[in-house]
């Protein structure tokens, strides 16, 4: 038995559509997959209470905050010979 | 300290009414004036143990105290207790505070203050978690940011077509994920490597993905070239209409293994690092 040129048509475009349809449920559940794994790879709100101290970016701009805030300022200095620091970022 | 007094909650209740700030430097030499007057007010000669010192200056910016964070010279002297680290920091933010003028009364403060780009600039955040329990620094996150240029901008530039990208174009994002306090030569990223698959994923709304999969190879300048590898996924956002990458999401999941002296095995440090765009 023959299947009619139009029905084999029919069949091959409903295939494509299926495939196309799951590689679109793929192509979403890679996004998901992957944000969601961004989420649980954040740093813990526990382990980050070092960027919830009240933070200025220079004593000039500490100085400028405590004044017009009527606070006291701790300055933190530290010198590393061996290598660029940056203790604000961590690297050092 | 970052990841062991200063994030200690009872450090961050007595630290309330304190605006913190840091220089840090290579030496000495390297202060600018304003940070050279405090050190020279405080004339402390030959009292300094060790490279950090905290000043304590009240609301006018002038000199009133200053401590360290360990009595001794490093923080054998507390016996590498974060505890005992964290209430020795206390103590003496106390002990100061009582030379101070009562401070206003502040509310504690819930927000994060994390490193930002300059206004108006466009780049991504990268937020590395160490996995190492000998060390008591890994303990808080490193936050990078870094700019985006057109390198990154045309890498990462919209395809149908599946398409590899060096990761070496990446390579200013990717030389942010390396374990601090190497503190042999510059213990920084000098080489990266790999193939990064970029794969168009569909449409949401107003929007185009893209996921980015591959290995990265880095290499350190350690003095013994150290390479460690890691994988990074990723999700690339794109607004309707345009090839031009609006959003980056991903995450670098590694292991750097640390060469250890008094071991035959090197010590191996677990790398993971989430890389956002800014501003989000």
């Amino acid at each position: 038995m023959t299947i009619p040129f139009y029905r084999s048509i029919l069949g091959a475009l409903v295939a494509a559509l299926l495939a196309l349809g799951g590689a679109t449920r793929a192509q979403d559940a890679a996004v998901a997959r992957i944000l969601d794994k961004v989420e649980k790879a954040r740093p813990a709100d526990a382990d980050m209470g070092f960027y919830r101290l009240d933070w200025s970016r220079s004593l000039t701009d500490a100085k400028r905050r405590a004044r017009k805030e009527g606070r006291p300022i701790l300055f933190i200095w530290l010198t590393n010979k061996s290598g660029p620091t940056n203790f604000f970022s961590g690297h050092c | 300290m970052r990841g062991s007094s200063l994030s200690d909650r009872s450090v961050a209740k007595s630290l309330e009414p304190f605006i913190v700030c840091v220089w840090n430097g290579a030496n000495r030499r390297e202060m600018p004036p304003e940070v050279r007057d405090v050190w020279d007010t405080a004339d402390l000669g030959r009292m300094v143990k060790n490279n950090i010192v905290l000043f304590v200056l009240d609301r006018s910016g002038k000199f009133v105290d200053w401590f360290q964070p360990f009595p001794g010279k490093n923080p054998s002297s507390l016996g590498f207790s974060q505890r005992r680290q964290a209430e020795y920091i206390r103590s003496q933010v106390e002990r100061v505070k009582k030379r101070l003028p009562m401070p206003r009364q502040v509310e504690a403060k819930t927000e994060l203050t994390l490193p930002e780009l300059e206004k108006g600039k466009k780049g991504v955040r990268v937020m590395l978690s160490l996995d190492c329990p000998r060390m008591s620094s890994y303990k808080a996150p490193v936050v990078e940011v870094v700019e985006t240029t057109t390198k990154e901008a045309k890498a990462l530039a919209y395809s149908v077509e599946p398409r590899t990208i060096d990761a070496a174009s990446l390579g200013r994002w990717l030389k942010q994920i390396y374990p601090p306090a190497i503190m042999v030569r510059s213990g920084q990223v000098t080489s990266v490597s790999g193939a990064l698959r970029l794969t168009a994923a569909g449409k949401k709304g107003k929007r185009r993905y893209a996921t980015l999969t591959g290995d990265v190879r880095m290499t350190m300048d350690d003095g013994q070239g150290t390479t460690f590898t890691g994988t990074l996924e990723a999700v690339v956002t794109y607004a309707a209409g345009s090839d031009a990458m609006e959003g980056f999401r991903g995450v670098y999941v590694g292991m750097y293994p640390k060469p250890d002296r008094h071991r035959r095995r090197p010590q191996e440090i677990g790398l993971r690092a989430v890389i956002e765009s800014l501003p989000k």
